[in-house]
């Protein structure tokens, strides 16, 4: 690797994992010695609407073709376009070569011509994300696919639309099955039946068979469906084991509606679990967006209805983020559910995230003593932290590696002083190359630096785990946010992540009476409030956290937005009822058992399922928010405990 | 105390039966056995306590035999004990019944090699016919092991408890409880201990490394057994017990009117048990298909003999299994194993009546309405 490298297409992330971290994480897994298409997201300002045909992108000798999965025809000239690289295999695919490709991508004059992405002012921005497995595209593009008429459905009462996103859809049990219109396996190899561009869609007439042909045995039908079976050095769906998330989430959404809540389902790839961060599905999730929106509109032509009410819950999370509602994922997301909500109500719950102890979130200003920062030993993937600055300001930051003790302040191992332009400096220890450190201006215009670590236990590269620490010189022109990126391993499979975090002596961890501190310590940089869902920060989507049922106020982990962030908890839900029963009850994988899960995760859906039985009252058009206002006119909601409303909302639902 | 005694030959203080040894065997500790078996000792720690008095009591047995005279005992007295239809068998003790059990079974079984197969044998024919699987095969099925990892957490409780004796396994499908079917668990106890002895046949002759032995990343989570990997003998014993238990089932469709779904689930849990010898990190889901096919034999020479009328002989169809990498590296799923022909060309061997097992098969029956 050059010692400073200039990339300015690729963000941060993907520039470490095809380039000087490409010993680790994806590229250490035996998982990469197979094809992989890479995805991500494009967007143009002015928006448009891509051919069918795929855009061939060319540089340094490679023609890649740019496919879009399935996008709902709803929003003419998306802004926002997710794509996948086919033809290549991620293995082969070189940081410089990736560079080039999306270089051409933004020279209009390879843009322009029979279609594609093009033509047109060009692209402004390509953020790569969570390569996925080549055999799960269908050559030839997605055909079409219809939805039936279930005679079930009651045609003088409306018909809602329940959508998730999450992994391990148990799309084959008895509470659920006969009301799953459509669910996409992502992850999945391709069936030759070709519905959708990549991965395998079951319909519920195709669920029916299935379940004909296999009878009460659900091990059978999830294999014969392909969803099990991981051979092939293929992640293991989290259908293989009891309890999976996205079977507690959509039970906790779905279990208790009635035959006119239908469900349409997307199952993420089980392989992209070697991402420990959450960073990178922004392409799984906005196709799985369009792809609800579309399978809803042909179960609207099924009953000969107009645009069908809908509930998506999303119960993903990640730490990062600029928490202003500009992320690419979250403006995606808003311009999609804002265009649909022209047609029928449209909500998107999420979770207000799990970190609020994590000691993942610092508020550091110029001058400030430097904050230590504790990297694991035997951390087997790679570490990210996100310095964000208000707009405005400029970055400046300085990194000092493990000192000769452990308390010790040691060497700067990168410094960055005067920023004007998208810049990278390599982290040096002992002569090893162990990390990245970038400054860029995003998109919303504000600046982020993103401190990319190896993991600390490596075979070649690792960086030394112990106390690091981040300073802003006093030069720098204001104060930054910090946040460290999750680093835990998801759903299953060995990831080897371990969690690193800010250790600031004057955060208080404990009370005086030897209780867990859940208030902040005034004067640390480290603050449990703005530890929050850094996906969650959009316009349109309802937040919920976690409520203890006893009336003891907010679950430990259940996340706060600070002041100032874009958004915040709107309600929260109990999800643990007594001391005894921590968790909330929801469906296994499989019929018949139930299992506990806590989170905020579980909080989202359940949201979900409560505004579901009255969204149909919401008119199209007039929703400028979330939907709060719609909720609080049911009887779901008493008032959350005061006092706490950063973490709880204004109010809370009981089960 | 006494019961079933396999490998260990001398019944010690517990007796603790064939269980036992199959523990030896898997070089596991024996305590997990025991606390499979327990109802049985329970039933047959009556016999113990039961036993000659000694000591104390032979003082009175010189003071009071002179009241009975001195006459001797007419011989023509003495009736023969009923033996029809090996009725003697319920004068023994479990443990002696048990020798008698794998006496009249493994005088029937044989095997020859040849050409890197193994032919197994009943009364001379062949039952079973395996070959030998290729190294390449054994590589390209670590990545079941590899996959099947992810699961110790959730299955560690489950794969620790088939250790030993695998009835308890099954009784929780049936509703069976050692008080109410101690003849149908000395039945299973009997066809597990069986499938131990067949087992150990081809697994000594074909002589398959384990995964861990080729593959140092496979760090099975229980001490791999000392015996060959080819066929699994958990996988034979699994599917042994279902095979008996689903001939229980469509023996008695009063006591079981939804026969059909309870057959379901042994089959279910034979899989399952099977499965989970390759999620700890010691099996090839090939080996579990061999040893399924064993299994499957085993038992139902065992059903045949017990229940086909004297004099007369069942017939049964010969399996063989070769798997390559071409046509055999397939996970174990035991709906595709039911499925799956195995039969070897026209081949049939034939299963006489077994006066033992017979008794054994009717006692058992007994215990159901």
């Amino acid at each position: 690797m050059a010692a400073e490298t200039d990339i300015q297409n690729l963000d941060p992330y993907t520039a470490w994992r095809f380039g000087a971290g490409r010993a680790h994480d994806f590229f250490a897994s035996a998982r990469a010695a197979r094809p992989h298409l890479l995805t991500g997201v494009v967007e143009r300002p002015d928006g448009h609407r891509p051919d069918p045909a795929p855009l061939p992108l060319t540089g340094r000798g490679k023609t890649v073709p740019l496919h879009a999965p399935t996008l709902w025809s709803g929003l003419a000239a998306p802004r926002f376009l997710p794509f996948m690289m086919e033809a290549v295999t991620a293995q082969d695919l070189a940081e410089d070569d990736l560079e080039a490709l999306f270089e051409s991508a933004h020279a209009a004059g390879v843009v322009t011509g029979s279609g594609g992405f093009g033509p047109g002012s060009g692209l402004t921005r390509i953020m790569a994300g969570a390569p996925i497995r080549r055999d799960t595209a269908t050559a030839g593009g997605a055909g079409a696919v219809a939805l039936s008429a279930d005679p079930a459905v009651d045609a003088k009462r409306p018909l809602i639309v329940l959508g998730i996103i999450d992994d391990g859809i148990p799309f084959a049990h008895a509470a659920l099955a006969d009301r799953m219109e459509a669910v996409w396996l992502q992850g999945m190899k391709a069936d030759g039946s070709g519905s959708v561009r990549f991965g395998r869609e079951l319909t519920r007439d195709r669920i029916a068979q299935l379940r004909a042909a296999h009878g009460a045995d659900e091990d059978t039908v999830y294999r014969a469906a392909g969803a099990l079976g991981g051979d092939d050095l293929r992640a293991q769906s989290p259908l293989i084991g009891d309890a999976a998330h996205g079977a507690h989430t959509l039970g906790a959404l779905a279990e208790g509606g009635d035959a006119n809540m239908r469900i349409i389902a997307v199952d993420l790839p089980p392989d992209v679990t070697w991402d420990t961060s959450g960073h990178g599905k922004e392409a799984l999730i906005l196709s799985a967006l369009h792809y609800i929106f579309d399978r809803a509109e042909r179960l609207a032509a099924a009953h000969g209805r107009a645009a069908l009410p809908m509930v998506v819950n999303l119960s993903y999370n990640f730490a990062g983020g600029g928490h202003d509602g500009e992320g690419i994922i979250e403006a995606a997301l808003d311009e999609l559910v804002a265009a649909r909500r022209a047609h029928a109500p449209t909500a998107l719950t999420m979770p207000a995230g799990n970190g609020y102890l994590d000691r993942g979130h610092a508020a550091l200003a110029p001058g400030d003593p430097p904050l230590a920062w504790v990297l694991p030993p035997d951390d087997q993937t790679s570490t990210y932290l996100e310095a964000w600055w208000p707009e405005g300001t400029t970055p400046a930051l300085t990194l000092h590696g493990p000192g000769p003790d452990y308390g010790g302040l040691g060497p700067i191992v990168a410094e960055l002083t005067t920023v004007t332009a998208r810049r990278t400096v390599p982290i040096r220890c002992g002569g090893r190359h162990v990390g990245d450190l970038t400054a860029e201006e995003t998109r919303s215009g504000r600046w982020r630096v993103v401190i990319a670590l190896a993991p600390t236990e490596a075979t070649t590269g690792a960086a030394p785990a112990g106390r690091w620490h981040v300073a802003l010189p006093a030069s720098c022109g204001a104060a930054a946010r910090l946040r460290i990126q999750r680093d835990l391993s998801y759903g299953r499979g060995f990831t080897g992540a371990r969690q690193s975090y800010f250790d600031d002596p004057r955060n208080l961890l404990f009370t005086r009476g030897g209780a867990v501190a859940e208030k902040d310590t005034p004067g640390a940089a480290v603050t449990r409030e703005g530890a929050f869902n850094g996906m969650a920060t959009g316009q349109t989507s309802l937040i919920s956290g976690g409520a203890k049922g006893w009336g003891s106020g907010a679950e430990l982990y259940a996340g706060a937005a600070e002041p100032g962030d874009a958004t915040r908890t709107d309600l929260s839900v109990e999800v643990s009822h007594t001391l005894a029963e921590v968790g909330r009850l929801s469906l296994a994988s499989r019929s018949g058992p139930r299992h506990r899960m806590t989170g905020t995760s579980m909080a989202a859906p359940q949201t979900g399922a409560a505004l579901a039985e009255t969204i149909s009252d919401a008119q199209a058009g007039e929703e400028a928010s979330n939907y709060l206002a719609t909720l609080e006119r049911t009887g779901h909601l008493a008032p959350a405990k005061a006092g706490e409303a950063p973490r709880l909302g204004r109010w809370t639902i009981a089960e | 105390m006494s019961g079933f005694n396999g490998i260990n030959g001398i019944n010690g203080i517990n007796g603790i039966n064939g269980i036992n040894g199959i523990n030896g065997i898997n070089g596991i500790n024996g305590i997990n056995g025991i606390n499979g078996i327990n109802g049985i000792n329970g039933i047959n720690g009556i016999n113990g306590i039961s036993g000659y008095p000694v000591g104390e009591s032979q003082t009175t047995g010189f003071g009071i035999r002179h009241v009975a005279g001195h006459a001797p005992i007419d011989p023509a007295t003495i009736t023969a004990e009923d033996t029809k239809d090996e009725a003697q068998m319920r004068l023994w003790s479990d443990q002696v019944r048990g020798w008698i059990y794998i006496s009249e079974f493994l005088k029937n079984y044989s095997w020859a090699l040849a050409g890197g197969e193994i032919t197994l044998r009943w009364a001379t024919k062949p039952l079973l016919t395996l070959g030998n699987p290729a190294p390449e095969l054994l590589v390209s099925q670590l990545r079941f092991l590899t996959s099947y990892m992810d699961l110790r957490p959730d299955r560690g409780g489950e794969i620790l408890g088939q250790m030993g004796a695998l009835a308890p396994h099954y009784a929780f499908i049936l509703g069976l409880t050692p008080s109410r079917n101690p003849k149908l668990y000395e039945l299973i106890d009997l066809v597990q201990l069986l499938c131990t002895h067949c087992v150990m046949i081809p697994k000594h002759y074909l002589t398959v490394r384990r995964p861990d032995q080729i593959d140092g990343r496979i760090m099975p989570m229980i001490q791999t057994p000392s015996h060959g990997s080819f066929p699994s003998g958990h996988a034979t014993q699994a599917m042994a017990i279902a095979t008996l238990l689903a001939a229980v089932v469509d023996a008695k469709p009063d006591h079981y009117p939804d026969g059909e779904a309870r057959k379901q689930l042994l089959y279910k849990q034979a899989e399952r048990i099977a499965a989970n010898r390759t999620v700890a990190g010691v099996h090839y889901p090939i080996d579990s298909w061999a040893g399924a096919m064993l299994g499957r034999e085993v038992a139902g020479i065992v059903v045949d003999a017990a229940t086909t009328p004297k004099n007369r002989s069942a017939v049964r169809a010969s399996q063989a299994y070769a798997p390559t990498l071409a046509t055999g590296d397939v996970d174990y799923f035991v709906d595709d194993f039911l499925n799956t022909d195995h039969v070897d060309a026209a081949k049939t061997y034939k299963v006489a009546h077994s006066g033992p097992l017979a008794w054994l098969w009717t006692e058992a029956m007994k215990e159901f309405l």
